[in-house]
C-alpha cells in the first residue's frame, strides 16, 4: 500500500508514493533519481550510503524514507553549486583523492560535517571520523590528506 | 641522458574525478530505465544436491512476474564464464545439480525487487541430498563425493578424476640432488584464506533487448570484449548481436573478471520478456560469485651455509570451489611465480586445481601472487634466521634480477628482465624504516619486510597458449587541435584514464587537458582481451602510444605542408611541431588541425589507430618494511609504520601509483590479518558476506606509510613505464608475518594472523 510521501533534499521539496518501509536509500535512488547516494552492503557498515540529516551524518540504508519526512537532508548532489565545486570537493579532485569514486560521496559528506563541528581536525581525529566508510582503493591516505587542505584552505580564507 | 617529458609523470586531476566528486558519474548499478524488470536468483540451501522436481507455477501467478526460468530453459551450452584459455567449462547457465550453498536453481524477473523476491520463494524445489566435501586435501582422496563428471577444458571433453580440475609441473633441474647438496633444509605448510574481492559497487549487469534482435548491456566488467564473447557463446547468439558498453567500475580487484553466472541470467530473462532486466545484487550474492582461491602450500628449501639456494620444492593445493572460473589458472601462476623470486638450480612444484562443494573461487588481485609471496617470503626469513644472516642479505644474494628468466602467470609466459631496482627498493627501504633498530627493539615490537612482484601484463615472445594478450586503440584529432581516444579499457578506479591520456598528450605534442577518452562499447572500439594483471599502463598504454604514433604521422606530414619543410626534418617538441634545429619555425597541433579543416585544405582527420599483442611481461617489483606493535598478554596487533617502496619503471601518474601502493597495503594487510571469507566446515554455508563481520580495515586502522619509487627505466615500455597493482598487494601479509616473527619470535603461517593465533605460537615458544 502506497502512502505520499513528501521530502526535504538539498534545498528542494519533492512529492512522490511509497511502500512505507522503504529505505531513504531506495527513494533517493529509485523514485527521486539521485543515484550519488551509493549502495555498498545494506547492511550500515560501509558508509556509502551516508546522507546528512539537519547537518549530521546519517546511514540512509538503514533509515525509513517516512521517518525523515520533515528533515533537511543533503546528499552529495547538495555540495556543489551549478557551475562551482564545493572546497571539500575541489580538494578531493586536486589531492588525488578519488579513486574508483564509490566512497567519495560519502567521505565529502563526512568531511563537511566534520570540519563544521571541528574546523581545525587533527590526522587522528579524521581518522576517526571516518572510520565508518570504507575506501577499498586507496588506503585512505589522500583522503585524509585533501581533507587537512580542505581544512586549510577555509581558514586562510578567514 | 633521461628523457624530458611535458606530461609524463606530472600530477593532473583525473579526467572523471568532478563527476565523481560531484555523485554525478553513472556506474552500472546507477542505472534505471522505464520498464526495467529486476532479477532475483533462487539459491540452494544445500552444498551437493540434485534437483528433483521444480515446480515455478505459483511464482509464475505473482503480479508483477514477467518470467521465470530454471534448468529446462537455458541452451544446452556449457557457458564460457572465464578468460583464461585454461577455463574449464563445466556447467550450462542453470544446472539440475546444486554444488554449494548459494547455487543457482532458477531466476525470475519482476517489476520490482520485492515482487521478484517473492516470487523466488513461491518455487517449489525438491532436492536429493548428496554428500559433500569441503576441503581440497579431502576432495582428492578415492571415495570422495564426485562435484562433476566430465567437463570441457580447451576443446576437450575430459573425465573428472579425483575432483581435480588440473594439475600444474615445473621442474629445473634437480631437486633431489639439490637437497642433497643442501648444508641446511627448511620445510613448512602454508595456508592461505580466501579473502573477498569487496570493491565497494557490488556487481550490476543491466541487459536491454532490442526489437531488431540485438541485446545491448550494461555490467560491471573488467572486460566489455570477453564478455560480448562470454555470453555470446554461452547464449548461443552471434557476436555482432551484442553490444556491451563501457561504464566506469567502482572498484573490482579481479571480481570483473570473469562473466560470472549472473550475467547471462539477466541476459536471458531480458531475452525472454522483451524488457530491460537489471541484476542489482546485495552482498551475500556477490560473495556466491568472487572470491580469492584458497591455497594449502608446503614448501621445501635447500640452502648452504653461505646462503646459496640449492633446492626449492613446492607442493600446493588449490581450492577451486564448485566451479572452475579461472579454470586451473590461478594455480599455474601460483607456481609460475613461486620459480621467479630466487636463483636456485634446481626447482619444482607440483600444483593441484581441486572442486569442493563451496562457492567458486575466481581472480583477484595479484591472481596467484599473494599465496607464492607469503609462503615464499615466510620461508626466506625462517631459512635466513637459522642460518644466522640477516633477511636482507639473503635476498640480495639470491633474488631474481636483470638478464635472468621470469615466469609470469604461469609456466608458459616468461621474460628476460630488463629493468631491476629490486636491490634499490630494498636497501633504500631499510634506510628509511631503520632496519637497524630491528636488534634492540623490546619484546612486542618489531620490523619486517618482504619484496614481490607481479607481471606487467601477461605478453611473451611467441604467442601464449595459457592466456591472451592483445588490445587495439584509435587515436583522433579534433577539428579544434584535441584529441579523442577510443580503447575499450576498463577503469576500476586505477586511473586509466588518466594514464593513458597523458600518453597521447605526451606523443602529439598536446596538453593534458586535450584529450579526452570517452566511454566506449564493443561496437565502436577495436579487442581489448581484459584490464587485468597490471598489463593497463604497460600493454595498453603501449597500443595506445602506439596509435598516437600513427596519427603523429599524419600530423607531421601535415605541418610539413604548413611550414614549407621535409616531414624528415620535423619533430614534435615543447608540445609544438617545428623544424629541427630552428625550434621558431614551428605549428601547434591546434593550428594544424584548423589547417586540415579549412575550406581551402580540406585535408580530412589526423588519426591513427593500431592494434597487437605484447611481446614480454615485464616485472614491476614491491618491496615493504613494516613495524607493529604486539601486546604480549592479548596477541593484540597494531600495524604501526609502513614503508612501500616500488620499481615501476618511469612514473607516468605519482597520484594514481601513491594510490596503488596506499591501496596495495589495505589490501594486504587485511589479507594478512582481518580478512576470512568464512564457509562452515560442516554446512558448506558461507557465514560473512557482510563487512559486519568481514573485516574489512579502515582509516583508524591503517599505518603511516611512507613511499618511494626506484629510478628505473623499461626500455619495453611506453616511455619506459611497466605496471603496478599487483606488486602492491603481493608482498605485504609476508612483511607483516616476518614483523610480528621479530617482534614475538612466534611464526604464524595460516593466514590472517590473529591474536588467537599469536597467543597459540607463544604458548609453544614457552
Amino acid at each position: 500500500m502506497e502512502k505520499p510521501i513528501i521530502l526535504k533534499v538539498n534545498g528542494e521539496e519533492y512529492e512522490t508514493r511509497i511502500k512505507p518501509n522503504k529505505t531513504l536509500l531506495e527513494v533517493l535512488r529509485e523514485d527521486l533519481h539521485l543515484t550519488g547516494t551509493k549502495f555498498g552492503c545494506g547492511t550500515g557498515e560501509c558508509g556509502a550510503c551516508t546522507v546528512l540529516i539537519d547537518g549530521k551524518p546519517v546511514l540512509s540504508c538503514l533509515t525509513l524514507a517516512a521517518a525523515v519526512e520533515s528533515r533537511d537532508i543533503t546528499t552529495i548532489e547538495g555540495l556543489a553549486v551549478v557551475g562551482q565545486l564545493h572546497p571539500i570537493q575541489d580538494k578531493f579532485v586536486k589531492h588525488g583523492a578519488i579513486a574508483c569514486g564509490y566512497c567519495t560521496p560519502g567521505m565529502e559528506l563526512m568531511a563537511k560535517a566534520l570540519l563544521h563541528e571541528n574546523p581545525n581536525p587533527s590526522e587522528d581525529e579524521i581518522k576517526d571520523y571516518l572510520k565508518g566508510n570504507i575506501c577499498r582503493c586507496t588506503g585512505y591516505y589522500k583522503i585524509i590528506e585533501a581533507i587537512k587542505a580542505t581544512a586549510k584552505a577555509i581558514k586562510e580564507e578567514r | 641522458m633521461k628523457e624530458k617529458f611535458y606530461v609524463i609523470g606530472k600530477r593532473y586531476p583525473r579526467k572523471e574525478a568532478v563527476m565523481k566528486a560531484t555523485g554525478a558519474l553513472k556506474y552500472t548499478s546507477d542505472i534505471y530505465l522505464p520498464r526495467m524488470l529486476y532479477a532475483r536468483i533462487l539459491r540452494s540451501p544445500y552444498p551437493h544436491a540434485r534437483v528433483k522436481k521444480i515446480n515455478t507455477s505459483e511464482a509464475e501467478r505473482l503480479p508483477g512476474v514477467k518470467a521465470v526460468i530454471t534448468y529446462k530453459d537455458v541452451p544446452k551450452i556449457p557457458c564460457v564464464k572465464g578468460y583464461f584459455k585454461t577455463e574449464a567449462l563445466d556447467s550450462y547457465i542453470l544446472e539440475e545439480k546444486a554444488r554449494h550453498v548459494g547455487d543457482r536453481i532458477a531466476a525470475v524477473a519482476a517489476t520490482s525487487l520485492d515482487a521478484a523476491q517473492k516470487a523466488i520463494e513461491l518455487i517449489d524445489v525438491q532436492y536429493e541430498e548428496l554428500p559433500a566435501v569441503f576441503d581440497p586435501i579431502e576432495a582428492m582422496e578415492p571415495g570422495a563425493p564426485r562435484i562433476h563428471e566430465t567437463i570441457l577444458l580447451g576443446n576437450e571433453r575430459v573425465e573428472v578424476k579425483n575432483n581435480i580440475i588440473g594439475t600444474v609441473k615445473m621442474a629445473d633441474g634437480d631437486v633431489e640432488k639439490g637437497f642433497r647438496d643442501a648444508d641446511l633444509i627448511v620445510e613448512e605448510e602454508y595456508k592461505t584464506p580466501r579473502q573477498l574481492n569487496f570493491p565497494l559497487e557490488p556487481r550490476d549487469t543491466v541487459c536491454v533487448p532490442e526489437p531488431d534482435g540485438r541485446l545491448n548491456v550494461w555490467a560491471t566488467t573488467q572486460s566489455i570484449h570477453n564478455l560480448r564473447h562470454s555470453l555470446s557463446l554461452s547464449l548461443g547468439m552471434p557476436l555482432y548481436k551484442i553490444n556491451v558498453h563501457q561504464t566506469m567500475l567502482g572498484g573490482s580487484f579481479g571480481q570483473g573478471i570473469s562473466m560470472n553466472i549472473d550475467t547471462p541470467i539477466c541476459a536471458l530473462l531480458a531475452l525472454k520478456t522483451g524488457l530491460p532486466v537489471k541484476w542489482e545484487p546485495g552482498r551475500e550474492d556477490v560473495a556466491y560469485e568472487n572470491h580469492r582461491h584458497l591455497f594449502i602450500i608446503r614448501l621445501k628449501m635447500g640452502v648452504k651455509r653461505d646462503g646459496t639456494l640449492t633446492a626449492q620444492e613446492m607442493i600446493a593445493f588449490d581450492d577451486n570451489g564448485a566451479y572452475a572460473i579461472s579454470g586451473y589458472g590461478i594455480c599455474a601462476i601460483m607456481c609460475g611465480f613461486s620459480f621467479s623470486f630466487y636463483r636456485c638450480p634446481n626447482k619444482k612444484v607440483d600444483g593441484f586445481s581441486v572442486y569442493t562443494n563451496t562457492p567458486p573461487a575466481s581472480a583477484m588481485r595479484g591472481a596467484g601472487g599473494p599465496q607464492a609471496h607469503f609462503a615464499i617470503e615466510s620461508h626466506m626469513d625462517t631459512v635466513a634466521e637459522e642460518l644466522g644472516m640477516d633477511p636482507l642479505e639473503l635476498r640480495l644474494k639470491n633474488y631474481t634480477r636483470e638478464g635472468d628468466l621470469f615466469y609470469g602467470q604461469g609456466p608458459t609466459i616468461s621474460s628476460v628482465i630488463r629493468s631491476c631496482g629490486v636491490e634499490y627498493l630494498i636497501r633504500k627501504g631499510a634506510e628509511l624504516i631503520g632496519w637497524e633498530r630491528r636488534k634492540r627493539l623490546p619484546r612486542g615490537r618489531g620490523i619486517g619486510m618482504a619484496w614481490g612482484f607481479h607481471t606487467s601484463g601477461c605478453g611473451s615472445p611467441t604467442p601464449s597458449k595459457f592466456m591472451q594478450d592483445y588490445s587495439g586503440a584509435i587515436v583522433k584529432v579534433n577539428e579544434d587541435g584535441t584529441a579523442n581516444l577510443i580503447v575499450a579499457l576498463a577503469d576500476p578506479g586505477t586511473g586509466n584514464q588518466q594514464v593513458l591520456a597523458q600518453i597521447v598528450a605526451e606523443e602529439l605534442g598536446i596538453k593534458y587537458e586535450d584529450v579526452t577518452v570517452p566511454d566506449s562499447n564493443t561496437d565502436v572500439a577495436p579487442y581489448n582481451c581484459m584490464q587485468h594483471g597490471s598489463r593497463s599502463t604497460y600493454v595498453v598504454g603501449g597500443v595506445v602510444k602506439a596509435a598516437a604514433a600513427e596519427a603523429k604521422k599524419t600530423l607531421l606530414k601535415w605541418a610539413a605542408r604548413m611550414l614549407e619543410a621535409s616531414v624528415d626534418d620535423l619533430e614534435v617538441k615543447d608540445q609544438k611541431v617545428c623544424v629541427k634545429g630552428s625550434p621558431q619555425k614551428a605549428v601547434t597541433v591546434a593550428e594544424v588541425a584548423t589547417y586540415a579543416d579549412s575550406k581551402t585544405q580540406q585535408l580530412g582527420t589526423i588519426m591513427g589507430c593500431y592494434s597487437g599483442r605484447a611481446l614480454a611481461c615485464p616485472p614491476h617489483f614491491a618491496a615493504y618494511f613494516i613495524e607493529v606493535g604486539v601486546d604480549m598478554e592479548t596477541g593484540e596487533i597494531r600495524v604501526a609504520n609502513a614503508v612501500g617502496g616500488a620499481d615501476v619503471g618511469v612514473v607516468i601518474s605519482p597520484d594514481g601509483a601513491e594510490a596503488q601502493i596506499g591501496g596495495g597495503l589495505h589490501m594486504g594487510l587485511g589479507y594478512a590479518l582481518t580478512e576470512k571469507f568464512l564457509i562452515d566446515k560442516a554446512t558448506g554455508k558461507v557465514l560473512n558476506p557482510f563487512p559486519v563481520d568481514y573485516k574489512i580495515l579502515t582509516a583508524a586502522d591503517m599505518p603511516d606509510l611512507e613511499i618511494f619509487f626506484a629510478d628505473t627505466v623499461e626500455p619495453t615500455g611506453p616511455f619506459g613505464a611497466k605496471g603496478l597493482g599487483e606488486a602492491a598487494i603481493n608482498p605485504v601479509a609476508a612483511a607483516v608475518a616476518n614483523a610480528i616473527y621479530n617482534a614475538t619470535g612466534g611464526r604464524i603461517k595460516e593466514l590472517p594472523i590473529t591474536p588467537e593465533k599469536i597467543l597459540a605460537a607463544l604458548k609453544k615458544e614457552r
